[in-house]
């Protein structure tokens, strides 16, 4: 009489396919491409912004932030790609490490805020929440959902996280802050209160729901 | 586990063979009162769905530890009882670690360390050389031979994820 115990990993191995590895290198370029397919999208149908548009005829912006505020949620999606590519295997380790370009970005951002209110005071500082919000919010959302549909097709289904729920959170914000990098080069809206809540609400709230709803996609 | 990915069904069907014994060891050092079986037998499975996400450059028992480990907590979790479960992170031979793997592992590690630094572990820790025989054998300082070999354990400690568990010199 056979082994039960042998019969599980005889039927495993007689039904083995070859399989393709994951492989870090093929998510990077993955993304890059998709980031450049999203700064194609935001040149057609929104286009560049005059000051980034100078920047190719040498002329340097008169104030950092029209490139300050591509490059922070820039710095901010690759940081999150790179702590994906860590987490996606069983021996990922969650590491403090990870979250402090985050905190670094979000702790800058809302100093700035803080200071423009308390120079300003609320109702000057509103008044600069008027414009694009539409459209910033709609490019950030669908456009995150696009890079997470595609993400979780190529990359996400396949992983095998210890932290699924860090990992939802994480690749959201990935999709979200990599598309906000990308309207961020059409969006003349440079009020750090116009980032933190236009910019910080969209990303913050593609990153909750999906994060809500991929830690039970990413259980194995 | 590389051959498995390419395919190789007879070199799985050993790999699988010879976890078994590991994996139950496993379990049955960290769960008391569970059943053990069910749980080798989800973390076959386990193995079998994800192993795409081994990475064929990197050392092998790491990633099965982690994938038991994971369906472990998973189990306890499920069970909804109390159970008495140890969440040790050795993964020595304690629990009939295969020396075949363990020795693949080894080569593995052994690769990402400077050359001289893999070196002086290896006729150390394999052969069984002191620091002292070391130093003469390849005509190095005995203090640069033991910081050298104090911190290539250290990063081969990281690159398993053992955390802070100290390292012997000697």
């Amino acid at each position: 009489m056979s082994d039960p115990h042998d019969d599980l990993i005889d039927s495993l191995a007689s039904g083995l396919t070859p399989t393709r590895p994951l492989v870090d290198s093929r998510l990077w370029l993955g993304t890059m491409f998709g980031l450049v397919l999203a700064i194609l999208y935001v040149s057609v149908v929104f286009g560049i912004r005059p000051e980034l548009k100078g920047l190719w005829g040498g002329q340097w912006p008169d104030a950092f932030t029209p490139i300050g505020k591509p490059l922070l949620f820039l710095l901010l999606g690759l940081t999150s790609l790179w702590t994906v590519t860590r987490l996606s295997r069983p021996q990922g380790e969650m590491k403090l490490a990870y979250w402090l370009p985050v905190a670094a970005a979000l702790s800058l951002t809302l100093f700035n805020m803080t200071l423009e209110l308390a120079r300003d005071g609320w109702q000057v500082s509103a008044q600069q929440l008027n414009g694009g919000v539409v459209s910033c919010f709609s490019t950030i959302l669908c456009g995150g959902l696009a890079g997470l549909a595609v993400l979780w097709r190529f990359w996400l289904r396949r992983a095998a996280t210890t932290y699924p729920t860090a990992l939802a959170a994480i690749s959201a914000l990935m999709c979200a802050s990599l598309m906000a990098s990308a309207y961020a080069l059409h969006c003349n809206m440079d009020a750090p209160v116009y980032i933190v809540l236009i910019y910080g609400l969209a990303v913050a709230l593609f990153t909750g729901v999906s994060t809500l709803a991929g830690r039970r996609l990413l259980s194995w | 586990m590389r051959d498995a990915q390419g395919g190789d069904a007879r070199a799985y069907r050993a790999l699988l063979l010879s976890l078994r014994p590991w994996l139950l060891s496993y379990f049955k050092r960290r769960l008391r009162g569970g059943d053990v079986e069910d749980l080798v037998q989800m973390t076959l499975l386990s193995l079998h769905e994800k192993r795409h996400t081994y990475d064929p450059q990197a050392a092998f028992m790491p990633w099965i530890a982690a994938v038991a480990r994971h369906k472990l907590i998973d189990y306890v979790r499920k069970a909804g009882r109390r159970v008495h479960i140890e969440l040790t992170e050795d993964l020595g031979l304690a629990d009939g670690l295969s020396t075949e793997l363990a020795h693949r592992d080894v080569t593995v590690l052994l690769a990402q360390l400077p050359a001289e630094q893999a070196r002086f572990i290896s006729l150390q820790r394999i052969e069984g050389l002191t620091t002292d025989e070391i130093a003469t054998s390849t005509g190095k300082n005995p203090s640069a031979v033991k910081v050298s070999i104090h911190r290539g354990l250290k990063k081969l400690q990281a690159l398993v994820g053992v955390k802070n568990s100290g390292v012997a010199d000697e």
